[in-house]
């Protein structure tokens, strides 16, 4: 919001010099954001909070702020209003407030013979160094009275309005469809959430919101009647929201602003019109204020605030610091003090409230750190956290990077996967298309990364942890993932898959996890027979494949890329904490190699369980150290190599035992399969 | 084999010896378990003491002698043994190591910090509803302090709760995560709890739609205004340097009272003024507060018997000051030029 220093000036005495001015603004009430220089005058853009717009979104309320921080007297502009004692306003004007929820207080007054004309230079620079444009001397009157007063005031063309000489202006919800044309000419259709002002005939305006054409103040104007009126800030902001418009006026509206302004404001108002414009202001004021505000006394304790606080702070500057806020103290003991809170204060409240205003004018800075007395408990470790870390530090230590995206992803993405529109969770008010969709999958946005970085690197090694999301019948579900990818410009796609395999093996082992199975699956986003699913018993735990080549070209320039994704709370859920001691070997194993030749369609595990079959009892291990296909070898086989280490946990083993047992591995294998030993 | 005989035998054994290996049998031979001279030490107890008195020392003499000339051989070997040079200034062989993200290293440093402070970590949902991410953070529906949070808003996802229609989101800071703990755990307490949020923003250097936040929670029967300091001063002390200044001024967040900005100072030009600080010398770095009252009622606790403080703070501006990274947007980014500098 801006401030013009100069004015602000006008208020107040001996006002430090701008930057110095800022600071203490800054320090003790609210942040200056940006000093302009704009003419003769710096305006001052400030960060208002939103509970302080009722006192302080005025430049007289900012230098009421101003004076109690800096300790320095307060001039009040003086005016004094000249009524027409013959034509009085109740006779003129007549106000109904039809629901006293929506419109806390609705003060009118009337000036008639007034003379629209171009406003003087002194009020158009005054508007102008705020950003407000000069339209005339009526409508700029009531522009510069709000930034006085922080009260948004509304003038209306008397003669407009229906009726004869006793005009009614009525505060009313729209009805369904009701329309209105505002002063810039647009039209906008309304409903009953909608606050308007009328007559018995038309809608005026749209309360705290915008003016309407139809008592649009011009060039012919010569009675005016002037709004100043106090209305329920959630209806004001909803409507805003609704019909997309935000005035200077709903922007202070929204903020809640005490009733109490309407008639300082109006009064003000009718004066600098009657300077302006000339005319005769009807005597007396139309105000109808259904339920009056009460005055707010708040106890203020000491020993509780040096408790809150921990610390002390000396009693007179508490006392003068309330004084110079506006607060009256009106009754004192040595232990407390009884405060009436200024009207205009609506954000003080409770006694958090004044410990605020004594603290920030104290300086928070000026506020000592004291280690806190607390209890001691053992913590709660938290393990999800801890295994998550643990799984980055396995993966980095096998020299994969760890990257970090969006959770989000377009309706093309999800078109390219084929993935259910009816599952993904959506955005109802996207950035932008790109980022329309939770991710079920963290593979699609990794995908994408792996490819933007193949520019740069021949090989590219990554991983995510990250949130997937999806519909639920509760509510939406969302799970922490791990997924990682291994893309290459060089390595043959087999390669490629066992590395990831490799990867993921080391990482089970890591994590103290129990062995998982990989099982033959086709998921139509990867390659035909290259993916598999990831299990632990009956428990799915993810899978890893080869990314297709239709997705492959479209994400990631045909190049081989291999991904997996896994489920953290599974891996979680299997890991063990604790490890178990078995006790060494006593005696001596015996090595020995096979190699065998077999069919090219026949699996490593159907070989490998039948070895482990034939020879349940001292087979201790087996090891595949070679496969070769190819040059040499007949068509459609291939030839593999294993270590067999045979162990006894009683004896040492005899060559007999052990030629005995391999005679009995190769023989099965000989008629189980078809294998030939070389 | 005799003293003398061995005497005479094992030093020119020791000089013909053009390797450690014959050295280490020589030693054997005379020295080991069953070496010749061990075999006469070992028989001196069954000498008469004169005879005892006469090899001792001699026999003990021999041992030390051939130790040492064995010593010294083995040093001329040593010295001698030629090998093939090597270029050392040839490169290491490469182990190739990954990167944690940036965010992660920062992540791990604060969890520490706060482990150590006391505090447990604590995680929650990045889906909220309406009611915890503003509602019972005192602020109801068309409350207008709700604009500070521009939000994402789900699609056709509502929720019942307090017999109202609840709008589900994405939750746009971390602090519902104090309402769903306290709604669970009864004070006291001290919690962190680090994660992912969103805003409906224009993406720029300085601004993305997606970020990373880290609430501090501490509620106690008389944790105080001083308290809040201390922790806040130490944790940052920890995590740059015990040389920076933290300051507090003036701000509102309508789910503490008193409401704070805090500033720390800036760690690029030392507070002499540079583009990082705005020339102002002090980087914005958390928002802040001690609990407002009406957050204890809606979980349920005695504002009257508890109070605490609640801090939330960006971890990518921890990040950006750290490693002085420009631009916010490499954090999402997956650039690994920019990940494998960490």
């Amino acid at each position: 919001m801006k401030f013009s220093y100069n004015w602000l000036n006008e208020f107040l005495q001996k006002l430090p010099p701008v930057k110095k001015l800022a600071e203490q603004l800054t320090l003790k009430s609210f942040e200056v954001e940006k000093i302009e220089r704009k003419n003769n005058d710096f305006i001052l853009d400030i960060n208002l909070p939103p509970n302080r717009f009722s006192d302080a979104s005025g430049h007289l309320g900012l230098a009421r702020e101003i004076s109690a921080i800096l300790n320095i007297p307060l001039k009040l502009p003086f005016f004094s209003l000249q009524e027409d004692q013959k034509q009085k306003i109740n006779d003129f004007v007549n106000v109904k407030i039809q629901n006293k929820n929506d419109c806390y207080r609705y003060t009118s007054r009337a000036i008639f013979d007034v003379k629209i004309k171009e406003s003087p230079n002194w009020l158009k620079k005054r508007l102008n160094g705020c950003g407000l444009q000069s339209i005339n001397n009526i409508v700029d009157a009531t522009n510069y009275v709000m930034l006085i007063t922080g009260q948004p005031l509304h003038a209306f063309d008397y003669d407009k309005l229906a009726g004869n000489k006793i005009k009614t202006i009525i505060v009313r919800r729209a009805k369904n469809k009701e329309m209105i044309a505002t002063l810039d000419g647009k039209k906008f259709l309304l409903d009953k959430d909608i606050l308007l002002i009328s007559d018995l005939k038309n809608p005026l305006a749209i309360a705290g919101i915008k003016g309407g054409k139809v008592a649009e103040i011009d060039e012919n104007t010569k009675k005016v009647v002037l709004e100043s009126a106090s209305f329920n800030p959630a209806l004001i902001r909803r409507a805003s929201k609704k019909i997309g418009i935000t005035t200077d006026a709903s922007l202070r509206f929204e903020r809640t602003l005490s009733p109490i302004l309407t008639i300082e404001a109006i009064n003000y108002l009718a004066w600098l019109i009657q300077k302006l414009a000339g005319g005769k202001i009807l005597k007396g004021l139309v105000d109808v204020f259904p339920e009056k505000t009460s005055k707010k006394v708040l106890g203020f304790n000491f020993e509780k605030f040096y408790r809150f606080i921990g610390f002390t702070i000396d009693k007179k500057f508490i006392k003068q610091t309330f004084e110079n806020l506006g607060f009256k103290i009106i009754k004192k003991t040595t232990n407390d003090l009884f405060l009436e809170v200024p009207p205009y204060r609506v954000d003080v409240e409770r006694f958090e409230d004044l410990a605020e205003e004594i603290l920030r004018l104290y300086d928070y800075n000026k506020i000592p750190a004291i280690a806190p007395i607390a209890h001691i408990k053992p913590i709660n470790v938290n393990e999800g956290v801890l295994f998550r870390n643990k799984i980055r530090d396995v993966l980095i230590s096998y020299g994969i990077d760890e990257i970090r995206s969006y959770s989000l992803i377009s309706r093309n993405d999800l078109q390219n996967f084929n993935l259910n529109t009816k599952d993904l969770i959506q955005l109802e008010n996207p950035a932008s298309a790109e980022y329309e969709y939770l991710q079920s999958t963290l593979i699609i946005n990794l995908l994408k990364i792996a490819n933007l970085n193949l520019k740069f690197y021949n090989e590219v090694k990554i991983f995510e942890i990250g949130k997937t999301f999806q519909k639920a019948p509760i509510k939406p579900y969302e799970e922490w993932r791990l997924s990682i990818a291994l893309a290459t410009k060089n390595k043959k796609s087999d390669e490629l898959f066992l590395e990831l395999k490799g990867i993921i093996e080391g990482l089970v082992e890591s994590l103290n996890c129990a062995e998982f199975s990989f099982e033959d699956i086709n998921i139509h986003w990867f390659a035909k027979n290259h993916s598999a699913k990831i299990k632990y018993d009956n428990l799915d735990l993810g899978y890893i494949g080869q990314i297709n080549s239709a997705l492959a070209y479209k994400y990631a320039n045909g190049f081989n890329i291999v991904i997996c994704e896994l489920d953290i709370e599974k891996l979680f859920k299997i890991s063990k904490e604790e490890y178990e001691f078995t006790p060494l070997p006593k005696y001596p194993a015996v090595i020995r190699d096979i190699s065998i030749l077999v069919d090219l369609d026949i699996k490593v595990s159907e070989i490998l369980n039948i070895i482990y079959e034939s020879e349940p009892k001292i087979l201790f291990d087996v090891d595949l150290f070679d496969i070769y296909e190819g040059k040499n070898l007949p068509e459609n086989k291939k030839s593999l190599g294993f270590h067999l280490i045979f162990q006894a946990e009683d004896h040492t083993l005899t060559s007999k035992e052990v030629g005995k047992s391999i005679e009995k591995i190769i023989s099965n294998l000989k008629n189980k399969l078809g294998a030939e030993v070389r | 084999m005799t003293i003398a005989q061995i005497k005479q035998q094992v030093f020119e054994e020791i000089g013909k010896a053009k390797d450690i290996k014959s050295l280490e049998k020589i030693r054997i031979k005379y020295l080991g378990r069953k070496g010749y001279l061990t075999k006469i030490l070992k028989s001196l107890k069954d000498l008469p003491m004169e005879e005892r008195k006469k090899i001792g020392p001699i026999a003990n003499e021999l041992k030390e002698k051939i130790d040492e000339v064995l010593k010294e051989k083995m040093e001329i070997i040593i010295i001698n043994t030629e090998y093939k040079p090597i270029d050392l200034t040839l490169p290491g062989k490469k182990f190739y190591r990954g990167h944690l993200h940036p965010l992660t290293i920062v992540e791990k440093q604060i969890q520490e910090i706060f482990t150590q402070l006391g505090f447990e970590i604590i995680e929650s949902d990045e889906i909220e509803n309406e009611y915890y991410n503003f509602d019972a953070l005192n602020m109801p529906p068309n409350h207008p302090a709700r604009d500070m949070w521009d939000t994402f808003w789900i699609k056709n996802e509502t929720v019942l709760k307090n017999k109202k229609k609840q709008k589900y989101l994405l939750r746009t800071h971390t602090s519902p995560v104090q309402i769903h703990y306290m709604e669970k755990y009864e004070p006291p307490f001290r919690i962190v709890s680090p994660g992912t949020v969103y805003r409906y923003e224009a993406i720029d250097a300085s601004h993305d739609i997606q970020f990373n936040q880290l609430e501090c929670l501490v509620v106690d029967k008389n944790i105080n205004f001083s308290n809040f300091k201390f922790i806040v001063l130490s944790f940052f002390q920890k995590l740059f340097s015990k040389k920076i200044n933290v300051q507090f001024i003036p701000s509102y967040f309508p789910f503490v009272e008193p409401g704070v900005q805090i500033n720390i100072s800036c760690q690029y030009c030392n507070q002499k003024g540079c583009s990082l600080c705005k020339n102002t010398g002090w980087i914005e770095i958390a928002g802040a507060g001690m609990v407002h009252p009406k957050v204890f009622e809606c979980v349920g606790y005695n504002p009257k018997e508890w109070q605490g403080f609640a801090f939330g703070l960006g971890l990518e501006r921890i990040a950006i000051i750290k490693y002085k990274i420009p631009d916010i947007r490499l954090f999402n980014s997956g650039n690994l030029r920019f990940i494998k500098q960490f």
